[in-house]
């Protein structure tokens, strides 16, 4: 699987390649800022892209508008953002255009290798990957009145379900079967009047989208 | 010594013409109510110059005596609460007088006193800081000017007063001449006003010079009374452009404190998310990536590799955690205070020989030493940076109620005064209402002076 990284501290840079190296990725291009970034996305046409928010020269949000500008240029790139704080409106902007394949992180769940590079897959395969912060503020922004109608486990599945996780991940998350699972899923998405759908990635950005409302 | 109200109005019609130059106060535009105006402030001003003259005699008194007191029981000590107690009834004084001059003029005197007086119970009892308020107040300006303006209100009150109850009582004895003549007299002229009356002519030219008089006196009274709320304007009001030029310096100095907060605030968020954050991340998945090696029970030289690597990088995220902390407030600062800082910091920053010299007492306010050290940071980073000094010193004293602090260099001169560091260093400086001043020449040497009160 092939990867660019855009991260303007060496130190993280290096970092990062060898842990994806490590864990089978390919790294194409590793680069410092959003224009290589956008320009490596073009020429190099990754499976996924690794993106750190603050890059120069404003260090500020670099990161997340040269993401969504290589996504404009080579649609359907698969776009995994780190930060080291999360702010909700970063992942409502990506997520603005309903098509999957992005993702949210705080910089600090690299150190769970596994979990990290099963985000960077799911990213990929055109899943989502939100950090539970993000999706807490997704879920604190959204108000308490429509959640009350959920019982609490199905608070949790919606929760796991907005990260990205798919329904076998949640099972084994919270120790239950998938025909629980589901049926806590098809409970939520009726309660919250969303339209029922097969598809994993689908069913997550139906959950975000409302969450994002 | 009233003239009347028919006479004032008499008075406002001639003194349209008359009287306006000597009037500093609006001419009257015709109408019975501007006349009527300009008769009631005639009325106020010939009052407020007759009440002069008790008010000088008794603040005349009150100050010499009571200066007199002090001074000469100086030595005995009790010398202090007398001279206190002469400052107290001298801002007594003040205020009645501010408040006559607000009831003339319509407008209030504010005074600009930089102290309180009487010195608050706690001070007395705790013993703290009661000979600096008292040093305070002996030296604020106001109890100087409030004395200077009561001592002249004597001789000013002994002019207004004799002008005014001498010029309106011939008037009105002038005026009255005919009456005097018709009422049964004894034989010979009849003594109005210094004047003979020995006819009914006499008597007309009187009343005529009566009216004149009345013209004359109001002009006086206006004028006296003009003079001297003028004075009090000038002692005992505060300076409005002094006051303004003062808030707009403050207004600037302020917005350049909050800019130089600011930019300190972004440069330690950035020394954070690129230092020890960024190296705690690299910590992290240093880490994982061991625990990933040892889980999967291979190459156990690489995990411990990995693991001696992160073991490392966060020594270095500790050191960088120090340098930000040291960055706003460095322990040695906090804990012993300026002298051992300074001389710590010198031996720390290196490069050019230091000797630095401090004398300043007790410990100072903490804004005060926190500049006073980032002053000196700044400059000795600067030298041994840019100077080619091969010598340098700080010299860091307390003259009074100012810390002085000079950094002087032999190296190549040619700093730039506008300079990022410079300017961060004089809106830091400026912030506490102190002065910074950079000579530079180029060949050098270079010489920093900066000025900062101490006095909260």
């Amino acid at each position: 699987m092939r990867v660019v990284i855009a991260e303007d501290l060496a130190l993280l840079r290096d970092g990062l390649t060898r842990m994806l190296e490590d864990n089978g990725f390919s790294v194409v291009a590793a680069v410092e800022d959003g224009d290589a970034l956008i320009d490596a996305a073009e020429q190099e046409r990754p499976d996924v892209c690794v993106v750190d928010v603050r890059l120069p020269p404003t260090f500020r949000d670099e990161g997340i508008r040269a993401a969504l500008e290589a996504r404009r240029r080579v649609p359907g790139l698969p776009v995994l953002v780190l930060s080291q704080y999360v702010e909700r409106v970063f992942a409502k902007e990506l997520l603005a255009d309903g098509s999957g394949g992005v993702g949210y992180l705080l910089k600090d769940r690299v150190a769970e290798i596994g979990d990290f590079v099963d985000a960077v897959r799911r990213v990929a395969a055109g899943g989502t990957a939100m950090d539970p912060e993000v999706v807490a503020q997704l879920v604190a922004g959204r108000g308490p009145a429509r959640l009350e109608e959920l019982t609490p486990r199905e608070r949790d599945v919606l929760a796991l379900m907005a990260e990205g996780r798919s329904n076998s991940a949640i099972a084994a998350k919270l120790v239950v079967t998938e025909g629980a699972v589901e049926k806590h899923v098809s409970n939520i998405f009726g309660k919250l009047v969303l339209p029922p759908s097969e598809d994993d990635h689908r069913r997550v950005l139906a959950v975000l989208a409302w969450l994002g409302e | 010594m009233d003239p009347g109200a028919r006479n004032r109005d008499d008075v406002a019609m001639t003194s349209a013409t008359a009287t306006q130059p000597a009037a500093p106060a609006p001419a009257p535009s015709g109408g019975p109510g501007a006349r009527r105006r300009l008769g009631a402030q005639i009325a106020r001003d010939t009052l407020y110059l007759v009440l002069s003259l008790p008010m000088g005699v008794l603040a005349f008194s009150l100050v010499v005596a009571g200066w007199s007191t002090a001074i000469s029981s100086l030595v005995t000590l009790i010398g202090i609460p007398v001279a206190l107690l002469t400052i107290f009834v001298t801002r007594g004084i003040a205020w009645v007088e501010r408040a006559r001059a607000r009831i003339v003029t319509g407008q209030p005197v504010p005074g600009s006193y930089r102290t309180t007086l009487p010195l608050h119970l706690d001070d007395w009892r705790q013993g703290r800081g009661t000979w600096e308020r008292i040093k305070a107040v002996v030296l604020d300006p106001q109890t100087w000017r409030d004395t200077g303006y009561e001592l002249l209100l004597l001789p000013l009150g002994v002019v207004g007063f004799t002008v005014a109850v001498a010029g309106w009582s011939a008037s009105l004895g002038l005026i009255t001449a005919p009456l005097w003549w018709w009422i049964p007299h004894g034989t010979g002229p009849v003594h109005v006003g210094g004047y003979h009356v020995n006819g009914w002519a006499a008597a007309a030219v009187a009343a005529l010079l009566g009216v004149l008089l009345v013209v004359v006196t109001a002009a006086l009274v206006r004028g006296l009374s003009a003079a001297s709320l003028g004075l009090v304007r000038w002692l005992l009001g505060c300076d409005v452009q002094q006051l303004e030029q003062r808030v707009e310096h403050l207004a600037q100095t302020r917005a350049g404190a909050v800019d130089a907060a600011q930019a300190e605030l972004e440069r330690i968020e950035r020394d954070l998310h690129d230092g020890a954050q960024a190296r705690l991340v690299a910590v992290a998945m240093d880490l994982g990536l061991a625990e990933q090696r040892i889980a999967e029970g291979e190459d156990p030289a690489a995990a411990a590799g990995l693991v001696r690597e992160a073991r490392e990088e966060t020594q270095r995220a500790l050191a960088e955690l120090r340098d930000i902390a040291r960055g706003i407030r460095p322990a040695m600062l906090a804990e012993r205070g300026l002298e051992p800082a300074l001389t710590s910091l010198a031996a720390r920053v290196g490069g050019v020989p230091t000797s630095v010299t401090v004398d300043v007492g007790e410990r100072l306010p903490t804004p005060v030493e926190t500049a006073a050290y980032f002053v000196v940071a700044e400059a000795l980073t600067n030298i041994s940076k840019h100077a080619g000094a091969s010598v340098a010193s700080v010299r860091v004293q307390r003259r009074g109620p100012r810390l002085e602090i000079d950094i002087h260099d032999d190296g190549r001169g040619g700093a730039n005064p506008n300079g990022t560091g410079i300017d961060g260093l004089r809106k830091r400086v400026e912030a506490l209402d102190g002065t910074l001043a950079l000579t530079s020449p180029p060949g050098g040497p270079t010489d920093l002076h900066v000025e900062i009160p101490c006095v909260s």
